[in-house]
């Protein structure tokens, strides 16, 4: 179970998240929709303890532990992987060393070469993304989908068990975006891990179906509902019936 | 010697390889020569280097390494006659102590269509670095431009890194070989065998 309780968090002195709360159980996947800036992605980032937030109450759990004051990696070698909005590219770094490393890291057993390669390939087929990209620089010339799509073929390699994935549809035609939610549908199925969606439209959301949608607003949750609460959102937006401008919900 | 077409001129292609140099370096490259010459100093240590290019050359400079005692380089270039290339990159970690890097080229009066590049980079750990790039131009027909950063390793990317559970330590070793590598070519790299010992 991943949970976050009563999360009040700054950066220069700007309070960003303001007693947050939030439980998601095993297997279970959420949506955090919200207005631009008001700090879905900075959530992502607090979770993998971006050193440039201050916490200043609050927990995050997972698996019954605190990782609030965890190191990144050993935040994401306890199975939660990000996939941020817009995934960095790093020259001189190829996308299998980047795997390699962290499966290294990761285990102690050697890594089954034969079976590396082959699950990375795999993966490229069902992302319909070109194997090249496997020993091509980190995201370096790649494009917004292409970006997405390799960050999918790390999923598909270090198996994460809880993925925060921020503004996934960014970037995405309609094919593209179809590709990716049915690959992401497929690892929830076949790893029974949870997921938490971040996202402005409701349109990756009638591929990916969600058990629970909250509204974020004023550094908290301030609504939960199902995925109708994403189509009454998309039809009357955040400022409407749903929301006043306090942020306070109905 | 091979021959490499640039810029639509058949040239002799030479490469000079040179690990741990602590030897001066003077070249006249002749015309219609390209000349690239790389070195890599697990420890720099003092040289210079000095070119001279005529016409109708490209000369291409790249040198990267460590920052593990005080040394200074001095890579001065001279360009005497029209139509030349001169690429000059140097990457370098500043793990200790200090180091100096004074890159001067000076194109002559009178000449044309030379083109000039000086692109130095340097990442600090716990030593210090100075970089003095200096362009000589005399002459009103020349393409030259020249860069000097000084700075750490790029937060974005070591977070990145680490998010994919990544040890602050081994992303830093990811980074910093990709720095100082990313200017040679693979032959060349596997040559230096830098980090092999890690690998293993």
């Amino acid at each position: 179970m991943f949970k976050v309780s009563n999360l009040t968090a700054y950066i220069e002195n700007k309070k960003i998240l303001d007693g947050f709360s939030l439980e998601i159980n095993d297997g279970e996947i959420h949506t955090i929709m919200g207005k631009n800036g008001i700090g879905k992605s900075t959530l992502c980032k607090i979770i993998l303890n971006d050193p440039h937030y201050e916490i200043k109450a609050g927990d995050i759990i997972y698996n019954n532990k605190s990782i609030l004051k965890k190191p990144t990696y050993e935040i994401a070698k306890e199975g939660i992987m990000l996939i941020s909005q817009n995934p960095t590219s790093i020259e001189g770094v190829t996308n299998m060393e980047v795997l390699r490393t962290a499966l290294r890291e990761k285990s102690s057993e050697n890594i089954n070469i034969f079976k590396f390669n082959k699950e990375m390939e795999d993966a490229c087929a069902r992302l319909e993304l070109d194997p090249k990209f496997i020993h091509k620089e980190v995201n370096v010339g790649a494009s917004g989908g292409e970006r997405k799509k390799i960050e999918l073929l790390h999923v598909a390699i270090l198996k994460p068990s809880f993925l925060i994935l921020d503004e996934i549809d960014s970037g995405l035609d309609v094919d593209a975006l179809k590709v990716v939610a049915n690959f992401i549908n497929e690892y929830h199925k076949e790893s029974k891990c949870s997921i938490l969606i971040i996202t402005h439209h409701k349109q990756i959301l009638d591929y990916i179906k969600p058990n629970y949608v909250h509204i974020l607003s004023e550094g908290k949750i301030v609504k939960t509902g199902d995925h109708h609460l994403a189509e009454e959102i998309e039809t009357t937006g955040f400022r409407s019936n749903i929301i006043d401008e306090n942020g306070k919900s109905e | 010697m091979k021959m490499e077409k640039v810029n639509n001129i058949l040239m002799d292609k030479k490469v000079i390889n040179l690990i741990d140099n602590d030897k001066n370096l003077e070249y006249t490259l002749k015309d219609n020569e390209m000349l690239v010459i790389n070195i890599f100093n697990s420890s720099f240590n003092s040289f210079n280097i000095k070119t001279i290019q005529n016409n109708n050359s490209y000369l291409v400079i790249n040198l990267s390494g460590f920052v593990n005692q005080d040394f200074t380089v001095n890579i001065d270039g001279e360009i005497k006659g029209d139509n030349n290339h001169y690429i000059l990159k140097l990457r370098t970690v500043a793990s200790y102590n200090h180091g100096a890097v004074n890159a001067k080229v000076h194109v002559n009066e009178g000449t044309l269509e030379n083109e000039v590049t000086e692109d130095l980079k340097g990442i600090l750990e716990d030593g210090s670095l100075n970089f003095m790039p200096i362009l000589e131009i005399d002459t009103n027909e020349v393409k030259a431009e020249h860069y000097a950063t000084i700075g750490h390793y790029p937060w974005e990317e070591l977070f990145y890194l680490q998010t994919k559970g990544i040890s602050n330590d081994d992303a830093i070793e990811m980074l910093k070989k990709s720095f100082l590598f990313n200017l040679f070519a693979e032959d060349f790299v596997k040559q230096i065998n830098y980090g092999k010992e890690q690998d293993e």
